[in-house]
């Protein structure tokens, strides 16, 4: 199919962008690109641990979304669509690397550190205590970091992060609840109880 | 435990006021933490290099087009020439072999084996870095 350089839509809805890149209008695809390469990059890069591969994987989940962009039917979101196909990009990649999509074990539940904790720093500043909380959320197994992302990094509902992942909304807020308990387990683990008390 | 936790975290993101203990201290710093930006960010000329590799992709099967079509010219042209010259095609020189269609048929398959034997260990070799 051409690519055929039209105008440049500023503000659009979803319908009329949808209609433009089946069309095969470049500015519109870069356009989709451009409000959606923040959510993409957030999923892949939280899913993806290889730098050298996020790029890539990244650039395929917008070639994916350009072909199948004629069968999107309206039915959720664009933006829920498009995480469904960079979701399933990522879980597949972590497949093919054979990387266990396990979920956190009852021992890792109850506060069992994943780091060091023999050199506990005297007192953290707020960057270094993010810098911390997110080298926590790297550690968790991949549908935690996914599911804490896309609700408090990408602002998604429990139903769109449902649809999006293919958990019940149950599983997703349980995923939610257990995840940020355990990082706050290992926050404490981490720092040692006595030095905030 | 495991209500007071959820009610915590539910009374942190409703941005509702929480007692001092660690928990609560400790649950701000996390709430606080998931909002930062990922450390992983696409360039800003992300759009830009998608659409040229869209384009070149675009471009390639362009090309297999009209390979597609030169081939289809020409076995039409061949077609129509054989028709009005009336040609009809003989082994010539390799009449002889029609005597001999065992041994053909081994050449053919043992060229074959060659072949598919030598990319293996080419292959090989290649994957070992040789």
């Amino acid at each position: 199919m051409y690519l055929r350089p039209v105008s440049h839509p500023k503000m659009i809805d979803d319908k009329s962008l949808v209609t433009l890149v089946a069309n095969g209008d470049r500015q519109a695809f870069k356009l989709l690109i451009k409000q959606h390469e923040r959510l993409v990059a957030h999923m892949i890069g939280r899913l993806i641990d290889r730098h050298e591969d996020r790029e890539e994987l990244c650039q395929d989940v917008f070639l994916k979304v350009h072909e199948k962009i004629g069968e999107f039917n309206f039915q959720s979101k664009l933006s829920t669509w498009i995480g469904t196909i960079a979701y399933r990009h990522g879980i597949n990649h972590l497949r093919k690397r054979k990387i266990e999509l396990k979920d956190i074990s009852e021992e890792k539940e109850q506060g069992q550190q994943f780091m060091d904790t023999s050199n506990l720093s005297e007192s953290l500043e707020d960057e270094e205590m993010n810098a911390l909380v997110i080298k926590f959320i790297d550690k968790l197994p991949p549908q935690f970091k996914l599911v804490l992302t896309l609700y408090h990094l990408d602002s998604m509902s429990y139903p769109e992060i449902g649809e999006i992942t293919g958990m019940p909304e149950g599983t997703v807020k349980s995923y939610l609840f257990r995840g940020r308990q355990l990082l706050k387990n290992n926050l404490m683990k981490y720092l040692g109880k006595e030095e905030l008390i | 435990m495991k209500n007071t936790e959820e009610e915590l975290q539910q009374k942190i993101e409703q941005g509702l006021s929480v007692d001092h203990s660690l928990d609560s201290l400790l649950y701000q710093k996390v709430y606080s933490a998931l909002k930062q930006e990922t450390e992983f960010q696409l360039p800003a000329h992300f759009a830009d290099k998608l659409i040229d590799r869209l384009e070149s992709r675009s471009n390639k099967s362009h090309d297999h087009l009209w390979i597609a079509l030169g081939v289809g010219a020409f076995a039409i042209a061949a077609g129509v020439t054989i028709y009005l010259t009336g040609f009809r095609a003989n082994l010539g020189i390799f009449r002889f072999l029609s005597g001999y269609s065992g041994l053909a048929v081994f050449g053919v398959a043992f060229i074959l084996g060659l072949q598919l034997l030598d990319k293996k260990i080419s292959y090989r070799k290649l994957s070992a870095g040789l």
